[in-house]
């Protein structure tokens, strides 16, 4: 089911969780607060360290105020990435991109902060929703809403559960892979497999980056 | 209704109004985190005063001989002082919740809930404790010139800074915690009632 192009097209992601859980928790938060009106993203540079920035390695601002040693991972083989929740999360949004993560410190969690629960506006991930682009052709909204509506990704303090929003439920994998989590996500998904796929030109239901034929 | 709260259960009747823990609730999970500071509050946004409240009900339970190591003992990395929670100075304080802060995922797996609640709420108290007094130089409780100011009649206190700053530690901390041990209750019940669970998850509802 998982293929190397999935760590690919994954690493930015994955690049932002590891800056997500390699802070102590709450620093994210702390970081906000005390630099109120500053923060963007868990991975801004302040344009102060713009230059060095570019001179040297790319540093994280946030993550490096807090954790000034911290290096960026290499993502794991594709063996070894089932056996970490964390690596395989960014490869599983590939698959299901509609559901949608979010963080300990995100004020509008769904089902878990009651004022939001029946605002589908509010359901909004902080973080990947600029990497899921709309397929062209279909409906936003109708695209993957069964998924959207009913489950989400939390990752709290370095551990991934899935919010069943229907059911109104926490779900944990018992060890510290995400395989459980997936199984239970897709019995209540319409997937096909890749291998399932035939090799055909298709520009109708498929969003490229600049709009060009793609194979699926 | 902080002021109320305040006002009425904090100063007056010196107890837990009776909605104690649908304050919890509304603090968790009702309240926005990430909202803007506001100088009329001190500073603080909505979460931190009602953080920051939540703290100094929590400073009026007496456990005086309540220690880190005596609720945590199988989280040895984490025991950084003998003494109890009550009589930790500023700085032992801080220092304590930085180290559960960078074992938490040690903590969370190896520790029954009642003890992390408790021991997380012995550190919220002793600071609702610090932050409700000032302190003057004779006493060596603010200990931590970095997080102090000084008032008039060369007393001193804590920080907003600080106290922001702890406030929304504790609070993705007790997030954690409601989250994870959430699950773990109800993989209590799962066992002695009816199967609600499937292929290794566990639930909480």
């Amino acid at each position: 089911m998982l293929k190397s192009h999935h760590i690919e097209s994954s690493m930015d992601f994955f690049d932002e969780l590891q800056q997500m859980v390699h802070l102590a928790p709450g620093m994210r938060l702390v970081y906000r607060t005390n630099f109120a009106g500053m923060y963007n993203h868990i991975s801004q540079a302040s344009s102060s360290s713009r230059a060095w920035k570019y001179a040297h390695s790319l540093e994280p601002q946030v993550v490096y105020f807090h954790n000034p040693k911290f290096a960026r991972q290499p993502q794991l083989p594709l063996k070894e990435i089932l056996f970490s929740a964390i690596n395989t999360l960014p490869l599983i949004n590939q698959l299901f991109p509609d559901v949608l993560v979010f963080y300990d410190d995100d004020p509008r969690i769904p089902f878990l902060c009651p004022d939001h629960e029946n605002d589908p506006a509010s359901l909004r991930s902080q973080t990947i929703d600029e990497f899921v682009r709309p397929k062209q052709g279909q409906d936003p909204a109708a695209a993957g809403a069964q998924l959207k509506d009913k489950f989400a990704w939390l990752i709290c303090c370095s551990s991934v559960f899935l919010l069943d929003l229907k059911a109104k439920a926490i779900w944990a994998s018992n060890d510290q892979t995400l395989t459980p989590l997936v199984a239970l996500l897709m019995a209540n998904a319409k997937f096909v497999d890749d291998d399932n796929h035939a090799t055909k030109a298709c520009s109708m239901d498929l969003s490229t980056a600049h709009g060009h034929v793609s194979f699926s | 209704m902080l002021a109320e709260l305040y006002a009425e259960a904090l100063l007056k009747n010196k107890a837990k109004p009776a909605n104690y823990a649908e304050l919890w609730h509304e603090w968790l999970w009702g309240t926005d985190c990430i909202a803007p500071v506001e100088e009329a509050c001190g500073d603080m946004n909505q979460m931190h005063m009602l953080g920051l409240l939540l703290s100094f009900f929590e400073a009026l339970d007496d456990t005086p001989q309540m220690t880190i190591s005596g609720l945590l003992p199988s989280v040895p990395l984490v025991h950084l002082y003998r003494k109890p929670v009550a009589a930790y100075t500023l700085r032992e304080l801080t220092t304590q919740v930085e180290c559960l802060q960078l074992s938490w995922g040690c903590v969370l797996s190896h520790s029954e809930l009642p003890n992390v609640n408790q021991a997380l709420k012995g550190l919220m108290g002793r600071l609702g404790s610090i932050a409700q007094h000032a302190f003057s130089e004779s006493d060596s409780v603010l200990d931590d010139q970095q997080y102090i100011t000084t008032i008039p009649d060369e007393h001193f206190i804590v920080t907003r800074k600080y106290l922001r700053q702890m406030i929304c530690v504790f609070f993705i901390l007790f997030r954690s915690v409601s989250v994870r041990f959430g699950t773990d209750a109800a993989l209590r019940a799962q066992r002695a009632g009816p199967s609600k669970s499937s292929r290794g998850c566990r639930w909480r509802q």
